[in-house]
């Protein structure tokens, strides 16, 4: 009886303590709220630094942004480069996972070697592969005239510029896609694989019966992530193109920093945040509930 | 036939193996190449190697530019510091409350701190700039980290609910029926079991803070100056030394390496932000 009172005593206290717990990180999450007030109120004035204008204006900077071809173009990118950064991260990472899960001998020292990427910085990383596509000293090119074809400035010319950066971000996320789906793979039960090869089932069927959907979970998980932090992708981009040539290569974020920071455009820059933000966080969410309705566990 | 099939399993085996490696590898070899090649000698075709090796490049990262690699390596870990030390203590705290929070709306907290996450961080970078400028916090380590902070609790609360998942309630019942109070269970029973998580949760906060690139690049201007944005000044408008870069990307991977060996047994769960056992 007492112990019972006891308890039930201390379960109210546990709520209090519980709520008191939560504030701190409530307050400092909070805290973002005051500069997205100040970025919507930026939004409505004609604010240049460059032109040193600084006045009310209310909505004119928005109709600006829905009739600026170059910004509806960098959210169509930003939806082509997340698509195909997730889907080809994905799928090379399932391949090198699943080449990782036969434990050969040196697998171990594979591992390491493909998790290598994850280890610079990502504006490093951007960096480095500038180097790799530059026209003359870049070893894409050398490889290329190896096999006898010409190279190319993968960089400077608005046809590719973009899909280069795409495949710099595969290549340093790819080993992230690995990690995850790799662990996935390691923490599945044994027992349905073992009964299914008893029965005499081919690996490939193995896979598409057994590995694949008990996999699912995982590969939803890292889908998800992956588009939430890819569709904000800023650094390869402004580091590698700097949303060039002919701001062929913009991305949302790249856009909004071009603009704020390049062009001085105080004003314009935080319409074009509010609207970009609007659009990424409403993709994500959509990415999020797809998955959550197919029984994702996050 | 069967001798055959196992040979033609090895090849592929050994073919695939070869593709991953090249193409993890790759990038680093050119870059290991340029920062060993003699100044502008740098390889023009496929196998070319440079034929004197030079470490003139090391030496001006080193030790005679303005601002060495080591100074910015330092300044990027005193940020990261600052940065995990309060992530830290706030998703102590708020991820013991979410784990143990038996009410409605614990899921829409959870989903609100996931929302932080979406939210890319660019669209507040005006406002910062401006709010810190007023406030003398542009160009000073403080004011990178108070930017970071934000950005990070996500991550933190969420790992750390996580691990507080795997430390069974019963625990902490057991001790207040024995008349231990709440913050002694806390501290005397719960925190001991969690600590691969709180070293986790650390070791990814840091991470998360260490390769930021967007504030670190709008919220400093001299005089302090993050590896992430040095490494990219090296190739600007103006300039390209990419001998100079090579070295400096090089000597950027130590902090990351030496971490990530630490928590190699996480990695996964430390990257989805706990949602994988292991």
């Amino acid at each position: 009886m007492i112990r019972a009172k006891k308890k039930s005593n201390l379960k109210k206290r546990m709520q209090k303590v519980i709520i008191v717990l939560l504030i701190p990180s409530l307050f400092l999450s909070f805290l973002l709220t005051i500069p997205l007030g100040y970025a919507f109120y930026n939004s409505l004035r004609d604010y240049n630094l460059k032109f040193g204008t600084n006045k009310f204006i209310l909505f004119e900077n928005y109709k600006e942004l829905f009739l600026d071809t170059n910004f509806i173009y960098s959210i169509g990118r930003n939806l082509i480069y997340t698509t195909l950064v997730v889907i080809a991260s994905f799928l090379i990472g399932l391949a090198m996972a699943l080449l990782i899960d036969i434990k050969f001998k040196g697998s171990g020292i594979i591992y390491g070697i493909v998790l290598l990427p994850m280890l610079l910085i990502p504006s490093a990383a951007g960096t480095i592969w500038k180097f790799v596509y530059h026209p003359s000293f870049g070893i894409i090119n050398h490889i290329i005239k190896f096999f006898g074809f010409k190279g190319s400035a993968w960089l400077s010319l608005p046809d590719t510029a973009l899909f280069a950066v795409i495949i710099t971000d595969i290549w340093a996320w790819t080993p992230w896609m690995f990690l995850v789906l790799l662990s996935g793979l390691q923490n599945l039960p044994e027992e349905p694989l073992e009964s299914a090869k008893i029965d005499g089932a081919s690996s490939l069927q193995l896979f598409r019966y057994i590995t694949f959907p008990l996999l699912k979970p995982v590969i939803f998980i890292a889908i998800t992530l992956k588009w939430i932090a890819t569709s904000k992708a800023f650094d390869y981009t402004w580091v590698m193109t700097g949303g060039g040539p002919g701001g062929s290569s913009h991305l949302i974020s790249t856009y909004i920093y071009y603009n704020s920071f390049n062009q001085l455009n105080y004003g314009y820059g935080s319409a074009l945040s509010i609207i970009g933000g609007i659009v990424l966080l409403v993709t994500s969410v959509i990415i999020l509930l797809i998955f959550k309705r197919k029984g994702m566990p996050l | 036939m069967i001798f055959f099939k196992i040979i033609f399993k090895r090849v592929l085996l050994i073919i695939c193996i070869v593709v991953v490696i090249l193409w993890s590898l790759f990038p680093f070899y050119t870059t290991f190449i340029a920062s060993i090649a003699p100044h502008g000698n740098l390889p023009t075709s496929l196998f070319s190697i440079p034929e004197k090796l030079t470490f003139d490049f090391y030496k001006q990262v080193f030790f005679q530019e303005r601002v060495t690699v080591w100074r910015s390596i330092g300044t990027s870990i005193l940020i990261a510091s600052i940065t995990t030390l309060v992530v830290l203590l706030v998703s102590i705290t708020s991820g013991y409350s979410l784990s143990r929070w038996r009410l409605r709306g614990r899921g829409i907290m959870m989903f609100l701190l996931l929302l932080i996450r979406m939210i890319p961080p660019i669209i507040i970078a005006i406002p910062i700039f401006q709010i810190f400028n007023k406030i003398n916090l542009v160009d000073t380590i403080f004011g990178v980290a108070l930017a970071h902070i934000p950005w990070c609790i996500p991550i933190g609360v969420w790992l750390m609910k996580a691990f507080y998942d795997t430390v069974p309630i019963e625990l902490e019942e057991a001790a207040w029926v024995d008349g231990a109070s709440i913050p002694r269970t806390i501290f005397n029973i719960i925190m001991p079991l969690i600590m691969p998580g709180v070293g986790v949760t650390t070791a990814f906060v840091f991470l998360e803070s260490y390769n930021e690139y967007l504030y670190a690049l709008t919220l400093s201007r001299n005089k302090i100056i993050t590896v992430s944005v040095k490494i990219a000044g090296y190739t600007t408008m103006h300039k390209v030394d990419f001998q100079a870069m090579s070295v400096s990307a090089m000597i950027s991977i130590i902090p990351m390496l030496i971490i990530l060996i630490l928590v190699r047994k996480y990695l996964a769960k430390g990257m989805t932000l706990g949602a994988l056992k292991g």
